[in-house]
């Protein structure tokens, strides 16, 4: 099932904002094409991946979806290390869930890479015309912190797909350049949350994992 | 829904987010209005935009929103379905995909398959445990604390009557008499000021959705519902947490409504369960079974320890749910079933050896597995199917207790105090009831005095919104609110619960503390005996002193240093108290001559709602 045979990276990501705004199902629509109006509440974090193919790397993306009730916290900021990419997602019919956005950066900038590439995302666009927070507007906020933006639906599966591949690109460019120093920026970190990996694992699956 | 300000208003509200950011519950300072529809008038708007600037009232709009979407979710649930309560399509559960409901409520998309024999012999099997279940429960005093009736709970209670075993085994009746009327009471008041109901709304919809009982938006589980908000108000402490209300509607599957309610308080409070610990801030029991659990598979199962260790699946992973919802949606149903019959007749050691039973049984599995498999088998595949039959692993249960209990480990080392409640029950939070005019001037006059002239401001705080640079004194922003308070018409604005100063620390305008993270903060202080109970803040927070509620500054000058104080109103003068509260509301309601909305007579909680703009 979900392992790989190989791959030239592993990215985490994760998937943060606030409760019901739809980060699971976000994850379900990507990593298994599902939507399920059923979805429990997530407790704590749980995670799922999927395998992309990017120019000629073979890039496994290891998401992390993070529980959105405040007191959560305590538990899912210890996820955030060693996350390379994040989703902020906001419900673009609940204006709240919006304004705390820039919470949510702070949250995620005190525990995470300072290089994390984060998009803000607006989820449930089928909502559109129960819309409280204008395209315009979200955008300019974006653009001010230097977020990546894009608006999705996870309900009919718009732009899903291209939220998450655009943030692995941006991730696969960073590491590529090597604008960041590998320690810094640990492409590879699988899911560790106990420290951050100090060293970049290129090709784990490669020599560890294939066959 | 409601029309929201629009763009302009929006973009001053993300500017001010930073500060405000009052979206989640803990964060929340409520200023509840009775305010008419114009509120959010186009007048208004402009008149809001002109004041772009203003912070103080921009903060007062998103207080503002908060309150009505409040407002607007209580009288939704308070009118129901048939009252014909707006219901977005995707808020249903698709009813024409369920076909058939089995016997547990649940509704499925297929025919359920014939039953097999063995099937059918364990439905004998169970109609006659009903009849000496039925003895038993009849004559519980004689069986409570007998063999034969622990013997029996092993192997499962009969599905008819698990719900008066259930009871019994938690003392519900003893706990309703000694309480009586209180539930009612609860209801009532967390329906004025709990700060949880939107989050509780939100979880409601995504509990047991494919269950006949809470299939319905705002239907049948409102009662779920009804069943929490109460709990937020007597247990301010745990106040809601995701998580809960699985637990509340499984109870709600077997019990009515106040039997629930009790049911749940038990299993949060008394000492064989605990699960308060599991839900306060900070999780304090949960890290600390999670602690024991690595604790036992080291010892006892080492090679799948360090194979987990070597994948990285930590405890904190896999078994969160386990250990905060007693396995809720990480065993098939009916075994669910058969632990939490289990837990309730032996607590929380049941946790513990249920987790070291999963990876025992499936050790030789796990140990082959990536980080990725662990997580589907531990978290979904063992959820539809354990491989074994429920009395197989109900028998394993068993053994690993005995095992456990061998070696000592079947408990951790106990909690420290911050894991139990600390408030008496039924503690209420301050209240303060001021007839306060409309702080939009040019919209009172417009629609004539006794409308808009009198609003209910109803003040509450969560704990968890005090923090050093909230104390009044320090923060000028605080200042400016006031000012922007209009005046009351009365000097000596009503106070309900006699503990809360009308201003300044009750001033609602003040916005939710700058973020903490998490990581700061310490279990530090936590026993130390604070005037009152700051339970779950951070360090930094506890140690300016500022505490719990808004309230204190008066218990503190009244009695220093003393918890009780708090509760040491009488009951005779709480309850006079309480019905000075409905009067006065009733009062306020009389003067508001609101349209004619569907009111509850009972309810003065009505008092609030939303304006109905849809």
């Amino acid at each position: 099932m979900g392992s790989d045979d190989s791959y030239n990276f592993v990215f985490k990501v994760v998937l943060i904002g606030e409760s019901g705004v739809g980060k699971s199902n976000l994850l379900s629509r990507f990593t298994k094409n599902e939507f399920n109006h059923d979805s429990r509440t997530t407790i704590g974090v749980e995670f799922s991946t999927r395998t992309v193919q990017l120019d000629n790397y073979t890039i496994k993306a290891q998401i992390w979806d993070t529980a959105g009730l405040e007191r959560y916290r305590a538990i899912t900021s210890a996820y955030y290390r060693g996350a390379v990419g994040a989703l902020l997602v906001y419900d673009i019919s609940k204006h709240l869930t919006y304004e705390s956005a820039e919470r949510w950066l702070k949250e995620l900038y005190d525990h995470a890479d300072p290089h994390i590439v984060v998009m803000l995302v607006g989820n449930k666009r089928d909502l559109d015309t129960l819309r409280t927070v204008p395209m315009e507007e979200a955008k300019d906020f974006a653009e001010k912190k230097g977020l990546m933006y894009m608006e999705t639906s996870a309900l009919d599966s718009t732009n899903v797909e291209a939220a998450f591949n655009e943030v692995l690109t941006a991730i696969h460019t960073k590491v590529a350049s090597r604008e960041v120093t590998r320690g810094s920026i640990s492409a590879v970190t699988l899911s560790n949350p106990i420290g951050p990996t100090s060293e970049a694992q290129e090709g784990r699956g490669g020599c560890c994992k294939s066959a | 829904m409601f029309q929201r300000p629009h763009s302009g208003t929006r973009q001053t509200c993300a500017r001010l987010s930073e500060q405000i950011i009052g979206s989640e519950p803990l964060h929340m300072t409520h200023a509840i209005e009775v305010l008419d529809q114009e509120i959010l008038t186009e007048e208004n708007l402009m008149r809001w935009n002109q004041e772009d600037g203003d912070h103080t009232d921009m903060k007062k709009d998103i207080e503002k929103l908060i309150a009505e979407e409040r407002a607007d979710i209580i009288l939704k649930y308070a009118t129901g379905r048939q009252g014909g309560v707006e219901i977005d399509p995707w808020e249903d559960a698709d009813y024409s995909v369920y076909k058939v409901t089995d016997r547990f409520g649940f509704m499925h998309e297929n025919e359920l398959p014939a039953p097999t024999a063995h099937e059918e012999k364990l439905k004998q099997l169970e109609i006659e445990r009903a009849e000496k279940w039925l003895k038993m429960v009849k004559k519980w005093d004689k069986y409570k604390s007998s063999d034969r009736m622990v013997k029996r709970v092993y192997k499962g209670i009969p599905l008819q009557l698990r719900g008066r075993a259930w009871a019994l085994m938690l003392d519900v009746e003893r706990t309703k008499k000694e309480n009586e009327g209180k539930y009612e009471k609860m209801k009532e008041q967390a329906r004025l000021y709990s700060s949880e109901i939107k989050q509780i709304d939100l979880d409601i919809n995504r509990t047991f959705r494919n269950h006949i009982m809470f299939m319905d938006r705002f239907g049948v589980k409102k009662a779920s519902a009804q069943c929490f908000s109460p709990l937020c108000c007597r247990l301010q402490e745990v106040s809601y947490c995701q998580g809960m209300s699985q637990i509340a509607a499984l109870l709600l599957m077997f019990m009515n409504e106040e039997d629930a309610f009790w049911a749940l308080s038990q299993l949060l409070t008394n000492q064989r369960h605990g699960m308060h610990g599991f839900f306060v801030p900070g999780f304090p029991k949960l890290q600390r079974f999670q602690t024991h659990h690595d604790q036992i598979i080291s010892k006892l199962i080492p090679k799948l320890k360090k194979h987990l260790d070597r994948e990285q699946m930590s405890a904190g992973i896999y078994s969160t749910k386990w250990f905060l919802q007693c396995f809720i949606d990480r065993t098939p149903f009916t075994l669910t079933l058969r632990l939490w019959d289990v837990f309730i007749l032996e607590g929380e050691r049941l946790l513990t050896a249920m987790s070291y039973t999963v990876l025992k049984t499936h050790k030789k599995r796990l140990v082959k597995m990536s980080l990725e498999e662990l997580r589907e088998f531990l978290q979904e595949r063992i959820a539809q199917t354990f491989f074994h039959s429920d009395d197989v692993i109900v028998e394993q249960l068993q053994a690993s207790m005995t095992e456990l209990r061998k070696m000592k480990l079947d408990l951790p080392p106990p909690g420290k105090a911050d894991e139990l409640p600390r408030k008496p029950l039924g503690q209420e939070l301050p209240v303060l009831l001021a007839p306060v005019q409309s702080t939009r001037g040019k919209t009172s006059s417009a629609s004539g005095f006794p409308r808009t002239a009198l609003s209910l401001h109803i003040i509450s705080h969560q704990a968890d919104t005090i923090s050093p640079d909230q104390s009044p004194s320090k923060d000028p922003r605080d200042l400016d609110a006031e000012e922007d308070e209009a005046p009351l018409p009365s000097p000596d604005p009503v106070i309900i619960h006699s503990r809360a100063p009308p201003t300044p620390g009750g001033s609602p305008l003040m916005g939710p503390p700058p973020y903490q993270p998490p990581g700061t903060r310490t279990d530090e202080g936590r026993d130390e005996p604070a005037p009152t109970s700051a339970d779950d803040s951070s360090g930094a927070e506890r140690s300016c002193g500022i505490p719990r509620t808004l309230s204190v500054p008066v218990v503190q000058a009244s009695a220093p240093g003393s918890v009780p104080v708090q509760s040491s109103l009488s009951a005779a003068e709480e309850e006079a108290e309480d019905g000075r509260l409905v009067q006065l509301l009733q009062q306020a309601s009389a003067l508001c001559t609101d349209k004619n909305r569907n009111r509850d007579s009972s309810s003065a909680a009505e008092e609030t709602p939303a304006p109905d703009v849809s």
